[in-house]
């Protein structure tokens, strides 16, 4: 082989060489990020004003913490109503019953027969409240069976 | 692809009429058959699309519901003694839910039948001799997603449950301050929580007076060495050890104690069990008796190997090793032993420190499988009383107390 293509060789494999290695230690820095990022028990939650909970020192110094110190945030809650399923009077299903409980709660429910979705409207109605009026019963019933409903 | 001078049109199905096709088929795939599966026990959702959801304060939790929040502690949580502030397991029955609470003018009240009404503030009751102890939190409706036949109610999988260090003041300190009157019989506990409509029963729980008046019945202000997140109870909760959870109030603001026996909806009517043994009867023959819920059974469960993981494949001839936890009402975990062969031989586990009576108690043992195969790992526990879990798994209609004997698949190959 000739001189500048023995030089040429060289420089290739040195060039491949650094690249495998620098192509190895970004994968290290990558999975090390990765692994730190993902441990359970990292507290990744980002509030506009944290207050950090009390220390041990901090209460040892006084005897009682500063209300400040012990005040937790406000909270926003999220929202996550699944949209639900089409069916007949699906619309009478979410004008009745979404006051109280997102229809999350219906969509999470397996799957039961008439008698128990009656059971459960009524339940509904009768302790817990809601404004249903007595035609639109058997139609909440029957969007419930439609979309989770088995025979007996 | 359409390139000009091809096969005239009206000879093959044309890509337009394809597509158009293809998307109408799509479309209706989308539509519900009418009525699901009427025989099919499974619900719509494909198994790979658990809701899984970021509230304020929590880690991804795999959601119940979304609105009364209702939160699993990720079972991965297990591994650890105590459960983490921001993963542990949320459930609320009635929103609107407290999302903000002023400890400046945030005050717990106490009255009825007592000598001296009061109203305490945080920094009141930080004054009071506080005291600390490890207990597990379980919801009455554990596991509820593994009745057969099912029942309606929170599809809890395992975790409805986590375990945590309370600080707080003892409730008989506070009745005492306020000078309990003869003739009490029981003390109520209300949360900030209310009812969306007017008729909604709010959520308050009470207590036997005798049993309020225990020293481990205390109201805690402190999780795991910080103030409860607000899905939790922030300001304050009711820790009722030993007793499921639906005793244990959050976001408690009122005590009250009654000359008579409360009958709120959420104790006459909610949350009962049969009166028997072990809380269970049949789907076809309901029990007459019921009584409310109130001692947790006793229970363990499997870390390692995982039962939510799809296969666990371990080679032969290797140590495995086996971990889990159990507890119990307070009695204490006397013993945990796991079996390889259905439940005809018993090996015992080593229980690891304890943390308490009321804690859960981690045991481990090591397996070294020497034949290839599929095994059914159990694990049963038994506390100081005797009293130990069921083969078979007990039912009923709230899907409540939940105590089988756990198994776990295992592919030794």
């Amino acid at each position: 082989m000739a001189a500048s293509e023995q030089t040429e060789t060289d420089q290739q494999h040195r060039a491949q060489r650094t690249t495998v290695i620098l192509i190895i230690v970004l994968a290290i820095t990558a999975g090390a990020i990765s692994w730190y990022g993902i441990r359970p028990g990292n507290e990744m939650i980002v509030t506009s004003k944290s207050k950090s909970p009390v220390s041990n020192a901090v209460r040892a110094a006084s005897d009682n913490p500063p209300l400040a110190l012990i005040a937790v945030d406000e909270i926003r809650l999220p929202h996550f109503e699944p949209m639900m399923p089409l069916g007949p009077h699906r619309e009478v299903f979410m004008t009745n019953c979404i006051t109280c409980h997102s229809p999350r709660l219906v969509i999470d429910q397996p799957h039961f027969s008439q008698k128990k979705w009656e059971e459960i409207v009524n339940k509904m109605v009768v302790t817990f409240g809601g404004h249903v009026y007595k035609k639109d019963q058997p139609k909440i019933v029957e969007y419930l069976v439609s979309i989770r409903g088995k025979t007996e | 692809m359409n390139i000009p001078g091809d096969v005239p049109h009206d000879e093959k199905l044309s890509r337009r009429q394809l597509l158009q096709w293809a998307g109408f088929a799509s479309v209706a795939g989308m539509l519900p058959g009418g009525c699901a599966s009427e025989t099919s026990e499974q619900s719509t959702s494909p198994s790979f699309d658990q809701p899984i959801a970021r509230f304020p304060e929590k880690v991804p939790m795999h959601m119940i519901n979304d609105r009364a929040p209702q939160l699993e502690t990720p079972r991965e949580y297990f591994a650890e003694d105590l459960t983490p502030n921001e993963a542990f397991f949320v459930r609320w029955h009635l929103q609107p839910i407290p999302t903000k609470v002023d400890l400046n003018t945030w005050r717990l009240k106490l009255g009825g039948h007592v000598e001296k009404p009061l109203a305490l503030s945080m920094d009141e009751l930080r004054k009071m001799e506080p005291t600390e102890f490890v207990a597990v939190c379980q919801c009455s409706g554990n596991s509820r997603k593994f009745f057969e036949p099912r029942v309606p109610g929170g599809q809890w999988a395992d975790g409805a449950m986590g375990n945590a260090r309370w600080k707080g003041v003892r409730v008989r300190d506070l009745l005492k301050r306020a000078g309990v009157k003869a003739g009490a019989v029981d003390a109520t506990f209300n949360g900030l929580d209310t009812g969306p409509l007017p008729a909604t029963p709010d959520f308050i729980k009470s207590l036997a007076i005798d049993h309020a008046m225990q020293p481990d019945v205390i109201v805690a202000y402190e999780m795991n060495g910080k103030p409860l997140p607000l899905l939790n109870g922030f300001p304050i909760r009711l820790v009722v050890p030993g007793w499921y959870a639906t005793y244990w109030v959050k976001s408690i603001w009122e005590i009250n104690v009654l000359p008579e026996k409360y009958t709120g909806y959420w104790m006459a009517k909610a949350y009962h069990v049969p009166d028997n043994a072990d809380g269970s009867e049949q789907p076809d023959d309901h029990a007459k008796q019921k009584i409310p819920i109130s001692l947790m059974n006793v229970r363990s469960l499997w870390v390692n190997p995982n039962p939510e993981t799809a296969i666990n494949r371990v080679p032969p001839g290797k140590p495995i090793p086996l971990e889990g936890i159990a507890f119990d009402a307070g009695a204490g975990i006397k013993a945990v032993e796991f079996s390889t062969d259905g439940g005809k031989t018993w090996t015992a586990t080593s229980l690891e420190a304890d943390l308490g009576r009321y804690s859960f108690r981690r045991w481990r043992a090591n397996w070294t499988p020497a034949q290839r195969g599929s095994y059914r790992l159990l694990v049963r526990a038994t506390n100081n009383k005797g009293e130990t879990q069921p083969m078979k798994s007990k039912w009923n209609t709230g899907g409540y107390m939940r105590n089988v004997i756990e198994e776990v698949a295992v592919e030794v190959s």
